[in-house]
């Protein structure tokens, strides 16, 4: 297995990751060079063997760092508790900034979709409504709503796709 | 707030499921139970498809929450208007609709040919442009895996050692015992349906690469567009737009090529 393949591969998922939890760029920076660095260390050493099931292994070493550090900072400030989850975590300045390529791609690709796309992948996202809920407020049926609902997001993918295209030298 | 567990039960997580399941969604507004965010988390540290979703609908939740629905006003089939109005309209049309009827030539009458859509041939010119393999991965051993006495490792190296000297039909040999000893190792397929493949061997190649994909792993970006490679020099069409469909959406290094391609053989 090449290393640079691995961070590669491995560095922006391990980052927003441990970013949700701690919600500081910094420190999830840190955390997330040392995770990989001891996955490294483990394949160096013979210690990981089975390739495809590097998710759960990279999720135990992270999490563990993690909890290491939140016992170290919980001593001096009220650090936040990792498993208070994603308490706001859609809208947090960090993730905003993490995702900050992205989301300018995606305005952009907003503004070409249809109103019909558009309304329901509002419902959907921008106001974290379950299906049920925006088919009940589209007066439609429930089926219906998922089958818009999962047009709408092959449209805008594709437009993603398309704009990442050209947006290539 | 997490959802209560449903006991010490241990979640399986796949692509499928998190399609299925609308799991993106509910993990982004907390609505999965413990084990389930246990198990997407695991699941997308290591798929980049499903990761590449994640960040996509994330950054959609972001802006749509930002902005306020904005719809084009709706125009009504039916708008009050006075009788003068509606009466001058009305003839107006009758008008038009008798001039063009009196007036349309003949031939227009004739109901319009029925457009078949055309299948293009590519050139063959066009099509070694498109299916040649460049450039052909590099080797990065940056890891020396493999203990004394572990004969699928030594087997790799010596394919490997061939493979960098650009000995592509001769390191096919070396790779593919490599692969007998250990068929569970990504990295032997992958190396080995790319020797196969640069050696003219499209069917061994697709065999090979096809194993890379069956499951998530730091190659399956690259093995689904050599993958599209190998089913465009089989002249197979349809299986190449598969694969490049798949490259194109797991946004990936390839996925702006893969996009090129698929619009360049959508008609073959």
């Amino acid at each position: 297995m090449d290393e640079a393949r691995i961070i590669e591969q491995y560095r922006s998922p391990v980052l927003y990751f441990i970013l949700r939890r701690v919600r500081d760029r910094s420190a999830a920076e840190e955390l997330a060079q040392e995770t990989l660095l001891i996955l490294i260390q483990a394949m160096r050493e013979n210690r990981v063997r089975e390739e495809d099931k590097l998710g759960a292994y990279i999720f135990g070493i992270a999490k563990n760092l993690i909890f290491k550090r939140y016992r170290l900072q919980s001593r001096e400030t009220e650090a936040l508790d990792p498993d208070s989850e994603a308490a706001g975590w859609v809208n947090h300045p960090e993730a905003e900034l993490f995702l900050d390529e992205e989301r300018k791609q995606v305005r952009r690709a907003l503004d070409q979709l249809s109103d019909q796309d558009r309304e329901i992948l509002h419902h959907s996202f921008g106001e974290n409504e379950g299906l049920e809920e925006v088919a009940s407020r589209l007066g439609i049926p429930y089926a219906s709503a998922r089958k818009r609902k999962s047009r709408a997001l092959e449209r805008l993918r594709k437009i993603l796709a398309r704009m990442s295209q050209k947006g290539r030298p | 707030m997490k959802l209560p567990d449903e006991g010490d039960r241990k979640t399986q997580m796949d692509c499928q499921k998190v399609q299925d399941l609308d799991i993106i969604e509910r993990y982004l507004v907390e609505r999965l139970s413990g084990s389930e965010v246990e198990a997407f988390e695991q699941h997308y540290l290591e798929c980049q498809r499903c990761f590449g979703e994640l960040k996509m609908r994330h950054a959609a939740a972001i802006e749509l929450s930002h902005q306020p629905i904005q719809l084009k006003p709706a125009r009504s089939w039916w708008t009050p208007v006075s009788w003068q109005w509606a009466l001058a309209s009305t003839a107006a049309a009758i008008l038009i609709i008798a001039g063009v009827l009196y007036l349309r030539p003949v031939e227009q009458a004739r109901a319009p040919e029925r457009q078949i859509a055309v299948v293009q041939q590519p050139s063959a010119a066009v099509l070694e442009q498109l299916a040649s393999i460049n450039p052909i991965p590099l080797y990065l051993p940056g890891v020396v895996r493999g203990v004394e006495g572990d004969a699928a490792f030594i087997k790799f190296q010596q394919g490997m050692d061939l493979y960098s000297m650009q000995k592509y039909t001769e390191a096919i040999g070396p790779l593919s015992e490599a692969a007998r000893l250990d068929p569970s190792r990504p990295n032997i397929a992958f190396y080995l349906g790319i020797s196969q493949l640069v050696s003219g061997n499209a069917d061994a190649a697709i065999e090979q690469l096809s194993k890379v994909t069956a499951r998530e792993n730091p190659y399956s970006e690259e093995s689904h567009w050599f993958l599209s490679k190998a089913y465009l020099k089989k002249r197979s069409f349809a299986l190449a737009r598969m694969e490049l469909r798949t490259v194109a959406s797991l946004r990936g290094p390839h996925s702006a090529m893969a996009q090129n391609v698929l619009e360049q053989i959508q008609n073959f």
